[in-house]
């Protein structure tokens, strides 16, 4: 069945790969309906979520970056539709009932075995840097209570401790409360449960002054996640 | 799922397992796989079909219809009827321990042959295997996880039995989907029956009716003939069934093509392992079957 797996990927990359090498030996395939049943929880959440994006995310086991040729395209039938990647593997899933109805898959020009591939909460990146405190602190609130929907014995004892700034060089990840100095900047994952530190990372602890202030970032993060810890902690 | 929309699986395969539950020969059969499920939560699995009420996050609650397979002698399946004839339903007596006879004759013909130690004599015992055809059962089902992909199940169905008053209650501890290698999945399963008297006494209780003839085969104390058979009948109390562990490997071979194998163990408990109808109080049930995903 190998060869009928790697031909229907290659069919869906070749309709997106324009003047490219059309047909990758390593490709590979997800159900789509199987992502689908992840991604439209978020959709169909009712509870607040102003604060928060949901992307399908493709990312690499041990942590390290997507390579640059990394393909998501959505093949069905009676569609081919490449899905765009950001520098952290996200893409807009679009919900598609002909998709669905199709059958279609997720082909990739990868072996699976080596990616994982999730729905992806993150907290919006505002345009102008400036974030208020309370703020990032109801996002990560939004962001719990959503996780508590889809998973409540997993984040039943979880509580928002703070929020993560990423960024792609350690140069760009200038974050630090309004009139206060930069904090202080790590290597580590985009986000807590992602393995690897091929980021600049800088994580915004909540503490009961917090709500009041700002937060500014010089640059445009690459992502901001919100960050939880056991209730005990 | 998109409203309107539905995911299905649909295909053949065989299976091996016992000719009835206790049973100890065994048949291959072809079985049919179903699995559906609608966006307005109505489902189809296995011989079971239900609806999903709940809108709480990790709980899933509904009604619950199913299919309790027949049971004879020489199978188990949707496709038995009780109409079939008696002739050649007999099966090798066990008596509960303390009644039981090493030395049980070799089955003869279509009538086998069990030993009983009864009031200080032994005997042996005739009977024939009742047949109870296929039933319909309803109820409900409630889940709760535990945790992401571990689930604790709950099934109570009534219906089944040859009076139809059988009730029973599946409880499951379920661990779905552990992701073996991509498109291999593995699930695990353990859990118990729990069936009220009726149902119980109704797959491995035996009538006074069906226990045929019995024959002493050792002289009373008195060293003289014995007297007449005692009139003796089986009824299994109401409680655990079984305790059964399973496991699921699902290979994905293709985006539309699904190879699903299934083995369970079940093991007999309380009145259903000390019935003089089962021969065997572990039995093993193999399947596998290709599905394709419409």
């Amino acid at each position: 069945m190998k060869p009928i797996q790697s031909l229907t990927a290659c069919i869906a990359l070749a309709a997106t790969v324009a003047g490219g090498p059309v047909c990758a030996q390593d490709s590979d395939w997800i159900s789509y309906r199987d992502a689908y049943r992840g991604m439209v929880a978020f959709e169909k959440y009712g509870k607040p979520k102003q604060f928060l994006q949901q992307h399908y995310q493709a990312s690499a086991r041990d942590g390290s970056p997507l390579p640059a040729d990394f393909k998501l395209v959505l093949s069905g039938k009676t569609m081919q539709l490449n899905l765009p990647l950001d520098t952290l593997g996200r893409a807009v899933f679009p919900l598609l009932k002909a998709a669905y109805d199709e059958n279609a898959v997720l082909a990739i020009n990868r072996k699976l075995g080596a990616y994982v591939f999730r729905p992806r909460i993150s907290i919006a990146v505002r345009p102008d840097g400036v974030y208020e405190g309370a703020e990032l602190r109801a996002a990560c609130e939004q962001a719990l209570e959503f996780q508590r929907t889809v998973n409540a014995a997993g984040y039943r004892d979880k509580r928002c401790v703070g929020v993560r700034f990423t960024f792609a060089k350690k140069l760009d990840a200038d974050v630090r409360w309004k009139g206060g100095a930069a904090l202080p900047a790590a290597a580590g994952p985009a986000f807590p449960d992602e393995a690897g530190n091929a980021y600049s990372i800088v994580t915004v602890r909540f503490d009961a002054a917090s709500d009041k202030g700002q937060v500014v970032s010089q640059n445009a993060p690459l992502a901001v996640a919100p960050v939880f810890a056991p209730a005990s902690e | 799922m998109p409203d309107g929309s539905y995911d299905m699986y649909a295909g053949l395969g065989v299976r091996s397992a016992p000719n009835y539950e206790g049973g100890n020969d065994r048949k291959v059969r072809a079985m049919p796989v179903l699995q559906v499920g609608w966006s307005n939560g109505v489902f189809i699995s296995g011989m079971s079909a239900g609806w999903h009420l709940s809108a709480t996050p990790g709980v899933e609650y509904g009604p619950l219809l199913s299919l309790h397979g027949g049971r004879g002698k020489d199978g188990s399946s949707l496709l038995d009827t009780a109409d079939k004839s008696d002739v050649g339903n007999m099966g090798i007596i066990t008596l509960p321990p303390g009644l039981i006879s090493a030395e049980a004759s070799a089955a003869t013909d279509a009538i086998a042959v069990g030993a009983a130690s009864m009031a200080g004599s032994r005997y042996k015992v005739y009977y024939h295997l009742r047949n109870i055809g296929a039933r319909a059962e309803g109820g409900f089902f409630f889940n709760y996880y535990l945790a992401d992909r571990l689930r604790l199940t709950n099934s109570v169905l009534y219906g089944a039995g040859e009076d139809r008053h059988g009730l029973r209650w599946i409880a499951e501890l379920q661990r779905g989907a552990i992701e073996l290698a991509p498109h291999h999945t593995l699930s695990l399963t353990a859990g118990m029956t729990v069936g009220n008297r009726t149902y119980n006494t109704g797959y491995f209780g035996l009538r006074t009716e069906d226990v045929l003839q019995v024959t002493p085969i050792v002289m009373g104390a008195a060293g003289g003939k014995t007297g007449a058979a005692p009139v003796w009948a089986y009824a299994a109390a109401g409680g655990v069934k079984d305790i059964h562990l399973g496991a699921r490997w699902n290979w994905a071979l293709s985006p539309s093509w699904l190879l699903t194998t299934n083995v369970q163990i079940t093991q007999l408990r309380g009145g259903a392992k000390h019935s003089p109808l089962t021969d065997r109080a572990t039995g093993v049930s193999v399947s596998t079957a290709l599905a394709y995903r419409f």
